[in-house]
């Protein structure tokens, strides 16, 4: 156990390592001057160049370079945004970040209950009428890219059918559009947040179902299972009590996998209902080419992720001493 | 020897075939690759309007397609709000996403195998130390180092005519490249784990072969169908991206009849006016997207059970 809890902790300082390399050096190693494409390229005067210059330590070594701007980095010194005047980039990181998050949490609300009674159903009637129904309902989402369910949910749910007779009877009504002010609380925000947020959902159920149903499977074929049968217990007991306990466990993982998925599918998902993320964030960043700001929006994500990960390996090696992780 | 490894090779695809042809979702997956790749190969002698710019004066006419008699019309996907046919723009547009993502994915197995066999074949420290990498690299999800990688080298300026001007000209290509290089080594790299132990390899090694012709000659033939199975993968992963790029912005620009721009350039407001426009190009893209979905299902299939 203390053998894989060193293993995995090293894992995560290397990769983290090598992330934080990449990007770091992406904008060293290509060609041309870092300094003029942060200060913005041709527009750029040869002041506003040197100043950059100085500020980013330009002129020492690579290596100490690197050290400084990981320095800052851990510090919180996320330097000044470019693109969003007078803001600085941590504010905004993180307040974006706090949206991106109660977005993420609406959407693993919706999908992580759904998509698991989805798969446990499926693989209780393995290859039967209903786990048909379900995969070829997962199947027919999950190939779909974000904007495709997402533009679909804005056009045909939130316009048309939100707009229709029936719907308005019932009271039943999805802003379109999810362009909320960034600061808004989260009871201010929870209108806008359900339409993203079942976009997500739709891309994460297929996944999550496909490995819960053959997690259910796969128990379901073991020798306690047919023991526990013959010895004249329930089936109802011998699923809840013994199948569901054990086929569930790897849940954990999936869901860690999720939240490193949300954090890149939500990108697209902010992008096309306008929610004030980090995704979006990210987009605006790029396109307005505050390249400090789109550096720090990728370490924090890295950040996010390899947490993430590094969590859900611990539990799940905690909860299950059969894992042998050598 | 090469006779022998053709004739595998047309036993191979037989298989491939007859498997595909039992299970009737990855054939019509097939068939529908195959339909559009047909467009995209032949798409200016196929569209009404070979320039996908052509405007014609009626602008926002609405589709002139009628299923129920069979008839296109002038217009079978109506005009955008420039004048614009689009079902001659969603024709032209299979040809840009099939040879970025095709082109891509080539790119991608090629490198990626060769230096997934030579980690696999050399081992040791050279293989632990690139593995880790890999690894490490794989943690990035690939939206996020698409979208640095483009933002900063859409940044840079180049001297017109220049091989970095080139590059840039072709970034997704890049990406894509960079991000599936990892994925499909790390594949190579373990199926060539498991073949460099038999005893053909070992024969080779004791005649004294030379590392490039035991890679190549020896291990590389029975580490081809799971590359098979792998580039298929990649091929609908890298149309996903590809789409969901130019959607962002991010890939081709405009006016080009890129399926991923024509939707997001006819989202918001200009959808009460025209529907179609962004419909059309959105319906190709899920459409082909399943399909490379099933047809890559099938040939995994195929794969598995021949092996």
């Amino acid at each position: 156990m203390l053998h894989f809890l060193r293993r995995r902790f090293l894992f995560f300082f290397f990769t983290y390592l090598i992330s934080s390399l990449t990007i770091f050096f992406l904008l060293r190693i290509l060609p041309g001057d870092p300094a003029r494409v942060i200060a913005g390229g041709r527009e750029a005067t040869e002041e506003q160049i040197a100043e950059i210059r100085e500020e980013l330590g330009l002129n020492a070594s690579l290596p100490a370079q690197y050290l400084s701007w990981a320095r800052d980095f851990l510090r919180g010194e996320w330097g000044d945004t470019i693109a969003f005047r007078g803001a600085v980039n941590r504010d905004l990181i993180i307040e974006r970040s706090i949206n991106s998050a109660r977005l993420a949490l609406v959407a693993l609300l919706l999908s992580v209950p759904l998509s698991l009674a989805l798969g446990v159903i499926a693989g209780l009637f393995e290859n039967k009428l209903p786990d048909i129904l379900i995969s070829l309902l997962t199947l027919s989402v999950v190939s779909l890219p974000e904007f495709v369910t997402g533009l679909f949910l804005i056009n045909i749910v939130a316009l048309r059918w939100g707009r229709s007779e029936l719907a308005q009877s019932l009271g039943w009504w999805f802003p379109s559009s999810s362009a909320v002010r960034a600061n808004a609380s989260f009871a201010e925000m929870l209108p806008s947040l359900w339409l993203p947020a079942f976009a997500a959902t739709l891309v994460m159920l297929a996944y999550i179902s496909r490995l819960t149903r053959a997690g259910v499977i796969e128990e379901l074929k073991r020798d306690y299972v047919r023991t526990a049968a013959l010895k004249g217990i329930a089936w109802r007991t011998v699923i809840w009590r013994h199948v569901l306990r054990n086929a569930l466990l790897p849940t954990i993982t999936v869901i860690a996998i999720s939240i490193s998925w949300l954090v890149s599918g939500l990108v697209v998902i902010e992008y096309v209902f306008g929610f004030p993320g980090l995704g979006s964030l990210l987009i605006a960043a790029i396109e307005r080419r505050d390249l400090l700001l789109v550096q720090a929006i990728a370490m924090v994500t890295v950040t996010v992720i390899l947490f993430a990960n590094l969590s859900a390996d611990v539990a799940y090696a905690l909860l299950n001493p059969r894992v042998e992780l050598g | 020897m090469r006779a022998l490894t053709v004739n595998r090779a047309y036993a191979a695809f037989r298989r491939t075939a007859a498997a595909q042809l039992r299970h009737p979702q990855s054939a019509l997956g097939t068939v529908l690759v195959a339909f559009f790749l047909i467009l995209a190969l032949f798409g200016r002698q196929l569209a009404p309007h070979p320039n996908p710019n052509d405007q014609s004066h009626d602008a926002r006419v609405a589709p002139t397609l009628d299923l129920g008699a069979l008839q296109l019309g002038e217009h079978p996907f109506g005009t955008d709000r420039l004048g614009r046919d689009v079902y001659s723009r969603v024709i032209l547009g299979a040809g840009s996403i099939f040879r970025i993502a095709g082109l891509g994915t080539l790119i991608s197995v090629m490198l990626g195998s060769a230096l997934g066999l030579f980690m696999g074949y050399q081992g040791g420290w050279v293989d632990e130390v690139i593995g880790r990498v890999i690894d490490a690299l794989l943690a990035i999800p690939a939206l996020l180092l698409a979208l640095v990688l483009i933002g900063i080298i859409r940044n840079l300026d180049f001297a017109a005519g220049s091989w970095q001007a080139a590059l840039a000209d072709n970034v997704i290509l890049l990406v894509i490249s960079v991000l599936y290089i990892p994925v499909v080594a790390r594949v190579a790299r373990s199926t060539t784990l498991d073949i460099k132990t038999r005893e053909f390899v070992e024969a080779a090694e004791i005649r004294g072969e030379s590392q490039f012709y035991i890679i190549f000659r020896e291990i590389l033939p029975s580490v081809i169908p799971s590359l098979v199975v792998e580039a298929s993968l990649r091929f609908s992963y890298a149309i996903f991206l590809v789409a969901s790029l130019g959607f962002l912005g991010f890939g081709a620009r405009p006016p080009s009849p890129d399926w991923g721009l024509m939707v997001n350039e006819n989202r918001g407001g200009f959808y009460q006016l025209t529907p179609w426009a962004l419909e059309f190009p959105a319906l190709a893209i899920a459409v082909l997207v399943i399909a490379v979905n099933l047809m890559s299902d099938g040939i995994r299939r195929a794969v598995q059970k021949g092996a």
